[in-house]
């Protein structure tokens, strides 16, 4: 049966917070860079895209060590931050960071794919309605790009819950502190005793990932008998 | 009034032209803009909606300047009063009916919204979403929509092309029935002649991005070098030797005729052909075959 011990349920919750604090965060920048890359040509397009997808191709454990050098102590924007008394390397606040960063593409990808299937059309027709930009983008890019938002926002959930190079090196692997469902997990597999334990939080990560993909159909299905009204 | 003097470098399917038209249009009449697909007519209805920019040029509506190139002026699509209905609807599948109705209103006014609905018959409909609806249904939405714009010029790119001959004809009389209630100045693209008949004021016949004939659709249409007192132009779909007679199948509008044709003539004529049809010595029999809600139809020559 499932054994848990209250520092595993610490990290379950974590988790969960880790990860919803990462999508949230990222999903009205996420919204913005899809639209840019939608609708707004611009020079230096490819760019953007290039970075915007880097962190897909590039290792978690590269990213993390970046991250480090950008948030420590000595880093840019780590000195500006320790100037206003904020600490973020080795805080579960640098888990959400990492978690964002990897799965900012994923986002960001799903949002653009919904966004380009808009028939432009829809836009032309809401423009010469007397809509001015701001206008359309709330009340007919938003509504339409929901099925993106939601399939990106699942994705990216998924991925944090599962990131573990990143964090593991910006956020330390602090029992209570940093230590989120991955992490706990390879501390039980470097055990051989904990085999029981390590199985159990594979079971919950498994329960948790289903879940998302439930909730994420059950919506989209629940868009879909809306609009065949 | 309605003045535009337009400029602008397309490209087509047979290469690069130049749309370059100066048109006027006299208030409150309906102005068909008729050509083959390809010639520019929906790109002048969006240069006019500000959905496409004009090389040079000027539009002038009702006293107001939407478009200068001498000065540089161009108005947004928003700043326009365009009612836009295009080919394909265009309604907005995540709201309903009536907040397709309402998302047209600058000021909201339910109660306007309401009438609208109930004089285009789709008041059962409010709260249906256009995905659910015919694309009759769609297109009378749009229509009301466009309408509740308040426009200053209604714009109607090819409306009922995707419609079935029977919608077809019902919506060409609301079109008529909303044309004389409200008065709108509209400029209509088609390319079916007995549309532009049946809706338009004046006609202008666009070619390779040019007008080439304005006037009453009487006028364009029925104005022939000879004196036929029966004739269309149509194609021919098939030739077939019957004993030492020929005969052909030819199109008539939505109808297929079958002619006589002599030897000389087969041996001139095949399928794809564009012809004109004519029958000079006898007149074609004209029999009611129902009161005139719908439009009259004549029985085609055996």
């Amino acid at each position: 049966m499932l054994s848990l011990t209250p520092e595993d349920i610490q990290a379950i919750l974590l988790s969960l917070k880790v990860a919803l604090t990462a999508t949230l965060l990222s999903l009205p920048l996420g919204f913005a860079t899809a639209w840019l890359m939608v609708f707004r040509p611009f020079r230096g397009k490819m760019l953007l895209e290039v970075l915007v997808n880097l962190p897909l191709t590039l290792p978690p454990v590269v990213i993390g060590y970046f991250l480090l050098l950008l948030l420590g102590r000595n880093g840019w924007a780590g000195k500006f931050l320790d100037a206003w008394g904020m600490h973020l390397v080795f805080t579960w606040k640098a888990a959400v960071i990492a978690s964002a960063t990897v799965g900012f593409p994923l986002l960001v990808r799903s949002i653009r794919l919904g966004m380009e299937s808009i028939d432009r059309q829809l836009i032309q027709a809401s423009r010469s309605l007397g809509a001015s930009w701001l206008d359309t983008l709330l009340t007919v890019v938003l509504p339409l790009s929901v099925r993106g938002i939601l399939a990106g926002s699942s994705l990216m959930f998924a991925r944090s819950l599962g990131e573990f190079g990143a964090t593991i090196i910006v956020a330390g692997n602090i029992p209570g502190l940093t230590q989120t469902i991955p992490l706990a997990i390879y501390d039980y597999a470097s055990s051989p005793s904990s085999t029981m334990m390590a199985l159990s939080l594979c079971i919950v990560s498994v329960v948790i990932s289903v879940s998302v993909l439930f909730m994420h159909e059950m919506l989209g299905r629940n868009l879909e008998r809306k609009e065949s009204l | 009034m309605i003045r535009i003097t337009v400029e602008k470098k397309l490209s087509g399917a047979e290469g690069p032209f130049t749309l370059s038209i100066d048109l006027q249009m006299k208030p409150q009449s309906i102005l068909t803009l008729y050509g083959k697909s390809g010639t520019g007519k929906t790109t002048l209805l969006r240069m006019l909606a500000g959905l496409v920019k004009p090389d040079s040029g000027r539009i002038e509506v009702n006293g107001e300047i939407w478009f200068d190139s001498s000065n540089g002026v161009c108005l947004p699509p928003q700043k326009r009063r365009v009612g836009m209905v295009f080919q394909d609807y265009a309604l907005f599948p995540t709201m309903t009916v009536r907040q397709n109705l309402l998302f047209a209103q600058e000021k909201k006014e339910p109660r306007k919204v309401e009438e609208m609905l109930e004089l285009t018959g789709l008041l059962a409909l409010r709260d249906r979403y256009p995905g659910t609806l015919s694309g009759g249904q769609q297109q009378r939405v749009a229509l009301a929509r466009a309408i509740l714009r308040a426009p200053d010029i209604l714009l109607l790119d090819e409306p009922l092309s995707a419609l079935d001959q029977k919608t077809r004809g019902q919506l060409q009389d609301e079109i008529l029935k909303v044309h004389h209630r409200f008065g709108l100045s509209t400029l209509l693209v088609s390319h079916d002649k007995q549309e532009v008949f049946k809706l338009s004021d004046s006609v202008a016949v666009i070619k390779n991005g040019c007008i080439t004939r304005t006037g009453t659709p009487h006028d364009v249409f029925l104005d022939r070098i000879t004196s036929n007192k029966f004739s269309f132009v149509s194609t021919i779909l098939s030739i077939r030797k019957v004993d030492c007679i020929y005969l052909a199948v030819i199109g008539a509008g939505n109808e297929l005729v079958e002619v006589v044709l002599c030897e000389r003539d087969a041996a001139n004529l095949k399928p794809g052909d564009e012809v004109l049809v004519a029958s000079k010595a006898f007149n074609p029999i004209v029999m009611k075959l129902k009161e005139a809600t719908e439009p009259e139809d004549e029985i085609p020559p055996i």
